[in-house]
C-alpha cells in the first residue's frame, strides 16, 4: 500500500475513533442529565414510589417519618394513625411513612426537600437516627451516588465518597449513567413495549393475568412489600451475622460528621424554616448491634444529638434498647410484632403528647391543604 | 475475567497503554535506551496473559506452562533426531501427554460414570460418584494448538521455536486463550517476530470488531438466553410453538455468543497489532452441511480436517473408509465440545449428515440459484435439530423436544412479550445475514464518512451497554 494511502487511512481511523468517542461521551452526558433532572425515578425508583404515594394523599400528612428500612419495618403507619385518631379524636389525621430502603439522613433530606417543594407541610416529622447513619464515613454513599446525587451536589459529598471508597463508582455513575442504570431503563422500555403490545392485541385475546407490581394506595402509603426486609417475618440468623459484620465495619474509626451530618443540619434548618417540628428517634436495635457501640461511640453520638437538639430546638428520643431481641428479624429490622410494639410505644410516649401539645399551641393555620405561619 | 466486564476493561487499558508506550518509555531512560523494545513488548504481553489466566485460577497456570514446556522441548528434539521411530516416539509422547491431560481433566468423571452405568446394566450395583476435578479454562483450545504445533514441526512445515517466550505467548496470548479461535503456529508465530507499529486505522478496525462482538454477545445472545433457558430446563411443559421458537432462538444465541466472543478476540488482537483467523462466515446461510462446516467455527473444523480427518485417510481409501473417517472425526469433534453423551450424539449426527450429503447423488438442478433458499432452509433446519442434542441436558429432554417439534402438542406458552422479543431477534438476525450476504460490508465501511462510521460505532456500543444484563452470563464455549 502506498505511503499516502496508508496515511489517509490512518487519518480516517483517527477521525472515526474521535467521532465515536465524542458521540459516546455526549450521549452518556446527555443521558445523565436527563436521568438527573427529567426522569429521576429511573435512578431512584423507590423514592418515586414514595413520592407517588405522597401525592395521592388527600392532603398534606400531619405526621411523617423519614428513614431507612428499619423505619420501614418499625413505623407501622396504620397503627400509629389509628391510635392517634382514637386518642385525639381527630378522625382526619394522616400519618405517612416515607422511609426508603437503604436510606439515611442524606436520603431523608432528599425526600423532605422534594416534599416541601411539592407543598407538603407535615406538622411533625419523625427522623430515624443511629450512630452509624451519622458516621463521617457513610457506607451508603455508593447508593447515593447511583440514586440521587447530581453534578451540582458532587463537590459537597466528594470527601465522604473518598472516605467510603466510592470514587470509582462516582466516576462510573457520572460518566456511564446509561450503563449504570441499565436495569431500570430496560425495565421501563419493557413496560412501555408490553403496554403497546397489549394495546395492539387487546382485541385478539385476553392475556394471562400478570402479578401486579407494588403500587401505592392513598390509605396505606408505600406498600409493605416494597421493603425486601419485610417479605419474610421470621428471625434470620444468617442475616443477623452478615448485618453485624457490616455494622462493625461501618463503625471502625468512628467519628460523627461528613455528608450525613451536613444533611441532618440542612434538614433541620429546612424544617424550622417550614415550621415543622422534628423528633429525632434512635431506632430500635438488637442487643448484638448495640453491643458494637463502644463507650466512645456512644458518647460521641449522644453528645452530638444533644448539641443538635439544643441548636435546632428539636427532640431526641432513644428507642434503641426498648424492643426485646425476639422481635427482630436480624440486627436492626423489626418483625411485624416488633413494628407494632415500637409503633405503640412511640405513639403513646412521644407522638400523642407532641400532637396534643401541637394542637393546643396551634402555631400554624391550615390553608387549603397547606400550612402557613 | 470476562471480556464484557469493567475489570477486563481496566486490565486491557493498562496492558494496551504499557504495550504501546513501552518503546518511548525505554528511550527516555539512558540505561534502557538500547533494550530490545519489541522483545520487551512480547514479554509484557506474556505477563499480562499469565495474569489474565491466573485471575481465574492461579495454580492452573502451571498446567499450561507444563504442557507448553513439553512441546517446546519435544519440538527442539525433533529437529535434531533423524531416526524415524525416535521421531514418531517423540511425537506420540508429546501428543499423549497433551491428550492425557485433556482426558484427565475433562473426561475422567464422564468415563468413570459411563463405566459404572455400563456395569450396572450387567447387574452390578455401584453408586455413581463424581471426582472433584476442576476443568482448566481453555484446555480444549490450547491442547489443540500445542498438538498442531508439534505435528507441524514433525512434518517439517515449520521450524521449532527457539525462544520459549515466543512459544508461551503463542499458547497463552490472552485474546484467544480461553475460547479460541484455535490459532495455527504458521499463522501466529511469524507475527511475534514482526515489529509492531502504531496504526490508527487498525485500532479503529479492532475496536469496531470488539463493539460488534459485544453487541452480539450482550444484546442478542444474553437476551435470547432468558427465553431459551426455561424451555430447555423443562421442555415437557411447553407447547410445540414455544419449543420451536426456543430451538430457533438457541441457534441464534449460540451463534451470537460464540461468534461474538471470536469477534471480540479478533478485535482485541488487532488493537495489539496481531491478526487472528476468522472463525465464522455466515454459517446459517450455508446451502449444505458440508458448506456449514466450512463456515461454522472455522478454526476448529479446519483443525479437525487437517489433524484428524486427513491423517485418518480422508477420502483417499474409498467410499466406506471416507464415511468412517467422517463419522469418527465428527464424533470426536462432538466429544471435544463436552464430556457428555449428548455431545457425542451431536457429533455423530453431524458425521451422519456429512456422510449422507456425500453419499446421495444430488440432482444438478438443485444447485441452481433459484433453489438456494430451499437448500439454505433445509440445512438450517438440520443444524437446528442438531442443536437440540447440543443444548439438551439429557437424551430424554432431547427426545421430548424433537417429539414436540415433529407433532403439534399443547402446553405452556412463552409469554407474549418474550415471544415478540424472540421473534424480533430472529428477524433482526435474518436481516443482518441478508445484508451481509448481498453487500460487501468492507467496501461499505471504507465508503462511509468517518462521522457516520464513528457515530454508528458509538450507537452500537451504547446499545450493548444499556441492554447488557446485570448478571453477565459467561460465554457458552467457556465450558468446552
Amino acid at each position: 500500500m502506498p505511503a499516502e494511502r496508508r496515511q489517509a487511512n490512518a487519518r480516517r481511523g483517527l477521525r472515526t475513533l474521535l467521532w465515536a468517542l465524542g458521540a459516546f461521551t455526549a450521549t452518556q452526558l446527555l443521558g445523565g442529565l436527563l436521568l438527573d433532572y427529567v426522569w429521576p425515578g429511573i435512578r431512584f425508583p423507590t423514592a418515586e414510589l414514595t413520592f407517588k404515594a405522597l401525592a395521592r394523599q388527600p392532603r398534606s400528612p400531619d405526621i411523617m417519618c423519614v428513614g431507612s428500612s428499619r423505619f420501614g419495618a418499625g413505623f407501622v403507619q396504620e397503627h400509629i394513625r389509628d391510635q392517634l385518631r382514637a386518642a385525639s379524636g381527630d378522625s382526619d389525621l394522616i400519618v405517612f411513612n416515607a422511609a426508603i430502603e437503604a436510606g439515611d439522613l442524606i436520603t431523608a433530606r432528599y425526600v423532605m426537600d422534594h416534599a416541601f417543594d411539592q407543598g407538603v407541610r407535615p406538622r411533625i416529622l419523625v427522623v430515624e437516627v443511629s450512630p452509624e447513619t451519622l458516621a463521617r464515613r457513610s457506607e451508603w454513599m455508593g447508593q447515593h451516588v447511583l440514586r440521587q446525587l447530581t453534578w451540582e451536589e458532587i463537590p459537597e459529598h466528594l470527601g465522604s465518597m473518598y472516605r467510603s471508597d466510592n470514587l470509582l463508582r462516582l466516576v462510573s455513575a457520572r460518566l456511564l449513567p446509561l450503563h449504570m442504570h441499565r436495569r431500570q431503563i430496560c425495565l421501563r422500555i419493557k413496560d412501555a413495549a408490553e403496554h403497546e403490545l397489549n394495546v395492539l392485541t387487546r382485541t385478539a385475546k385476553p392475556g394471562k393475568p400478570r402479578k401486579p407490581r407494588p403500587t401505592a394506595t392513598p390509605d396505606q402509603g408505600v406498600p409493605w412489600e416494597v421493603f425486601k426486609e419485610m417479605r419474610d417475618d421470621r428471625h434470620d440468623p444468617e442475616r443477623l451475622r452478615i448485618g453485624l459484620a457490616a455494622i462493625k465495619r461501618w463503625l471502625s474509626n468512628y467519628r460523627v460528621g461528613g455528608s450525613a451530618n451536613r444533611a441532618l443540619e440542612g434538614l433541620l434548618a429546612r424544617c424550622r424554616q417550614e415550621g415543622c417540628q422534628v423528633i429525632l428517634v434512635g431506632v430500635p436495635l438488637a442487643q448484638g448491634h448495640r453491643a458494637l457501640y463502644t463507650p466512645a461511640i456512644e458518647q460521641a453520638f449522644v453528645g452530638h444529638m444533644t448539641d443538635v437538639c439544643r441548636r435546632h430546638g428539636c427532640r431526641f428520643v432513644d428507642y434503641r434498647a426498648r424492643i426485646p431481641d425476639e422481635m427482630f428479624r436480624d440486627n436492626h429490622h423489626l418483625r411485624r410484632c416488633g413494628g407494632e410494639e415500637f409503633s405503640r410505644l412511640l405513639t403513646q410516649e412521644v407522638l400523642l403528647p407532641a400532637w396534643m401539645e401541637r394542637q393546643e399551641t396551634m402555631p400554624f393555620a391550615v390553608v387549603s391543604g397547606r400550612t402557613a405561619d | 475475567m470476562l471480556f464484557p466486564t469493567f475489570k477486563f476493561f481496566v486490565f486491557f487499558c493498562i496492558v494496551f497503554a504499557v504495550y504501546w508506550a513501552l518503546p518511548a518509555m525505554l528511550r527516555r531512560l539512558p540505561w534502557t535506551a538500547r533494550w530490545p523494545a519489541h522483545r520487551l513488548r512480547m514479554a509484557w504481553l506474556l505477563i499480562a496473559s499469565c495474569y489474565f489466566y491466573m485471575s481465574w485460577n492461579p495454580l492452573l497456570i502451571l498446567l499450561i506452562l507444563f504442557s507448553a514446556s513439553v512441546d517446546y522441548v519435544t519440538a527442539i528434539l525433533l529437529q535434531h533426531v533423524t531416526t524415524l521411530w525416535k521421531r514418531r516416539a517423540l511425537l506420540v509422547g508429546s501428543i499423549a501427554t497433551n491428550l492425557g491431560l485433556l482426558a484427565f481433566f475433562k473426561y475422567t468423571n464422564f468415563l468413570v460414570g459411563s463405566a459404572i452405568s455400563s456395569l450396572n446394566l450387567f447387574g452390578f450395583r455401584n453408586d455413581p460418584f463424581i471426582l472433584d476435578i476442576i476443568l482448566p479454562l481453555g484446555i480444549s483450545f490450547y491442547t489443540f494448538e500445542t498438538i498442531s504445533y508439534i505435528v507441524d514441526v514433525y512434518q517439517g512445515k515449520i521450524k521449532p521455536v527457539r525462544n520459549l517466550l515466543d512459544y508461551a505467548l503463542y499458547i497463552m496470548f490472552f485474546p484467544h486463550l480461553v475460547a479460541g479461535p484455535i490459532v495455527r503456529p504458521r499463522e501466529f508465530l511469524p507475527q511475534l517476530q514482526q515489529e509492531k507499529r502504531w496504526n490508527w486505522d487498525r485500532l479503529q478496525l479492532g475496536l469496531q470488531y470488539f463493539v460488534i462482538g459485544l453487541f452480539k454477545k450482550a444484546v442478542i445472545a444474553d437476551q435470547l438466553a432468558t427465553l431459551v433457558d426455561p424451555v430447555f430446563a423443562r421442555p415437557a411443559s411447553f407447547a410445540s410453538s414455544s419449543i420451536w421458537l426456543a430451538v430457533l432462538c438457541y441457534a441464534v444465541q449460540i451463534y451470537c455468543d460464540f461468534s461474538g466472543y471470536s469477534d471480540m478476540a479478533v478485535g482485541l488482537a488487532h488493537t495489539l497489532g496481531f491478526k487472528l483467523p476468522r472463525n465464522f462466515n455466515l454459517p446459517y446461510f450455508a446451502d449444505s452441511i458440508t458448506d456449514f462446516w466450512r463456515r461454522w467455527h472455522i478454526s476448529l473444523s479446519s483443525w479437525l480436517r487437517d489433524y484428524l480427518y486427513i491423517p485418518l485417510g480422508g477420502n483417499r481409501h474409498g467410499e466406506l473408509a471416507t464415511y468412517r473417517n467422517l463419522l469418527l472425526t465428527m464424533l470426536l469433534g462432538g466429544l471435544w465440545h463436552g464430556a457428555s453423551w449428548t455431545f457425542v450424539a451431536w457429533g455423530l449426527y453431524h458425521g451422519l449428515l456429512l456422510s449422507l450429503h456425500r453419499a446421495i447423488p444430488w440432482p444438478r438442478w438443485l444447485g441452481h440459484a433459484a433453489f438456494k433458499p430451499v437448500m439454505v432452509a433445509g440445512t438450517f433446519l438440520a443444524v437446528c435439530v442438531g442443536w437440540v442434542f447440543f443444548r439438551a441436558q439429557t437424551f430424554a429432554d432431547a427426545s421430548v423436544i424433537l417429539q414436540r417439534m415433529a407433532w403439534s402438542t399443547g402446553g405452556k406458552s412463552i409469554d407474549q412479550t418474550a415471544f415478540t422479543f424472540g421473534a424480533a431477534g430472529l428477524l433482526f438476525m435474518f436481516l443482518c445475514y441478508l445484508i451481509a450476504s448481498f453487500i460487501d460490508l468492507k467496501r461499505v465501511e471504507r465508503w462511509l464518512p468517518a462521522p457516520v462510521l464513528g457515530t454508528s460505532m458509538a450507537i452500537v456500543f451504547l446499545l450493548a451497554q444499556v441492554l447488557m444484563p446485570e448478571d453477565g452470563k459467561a460465554f457458552i464455549y467457556f465450558q468446552f
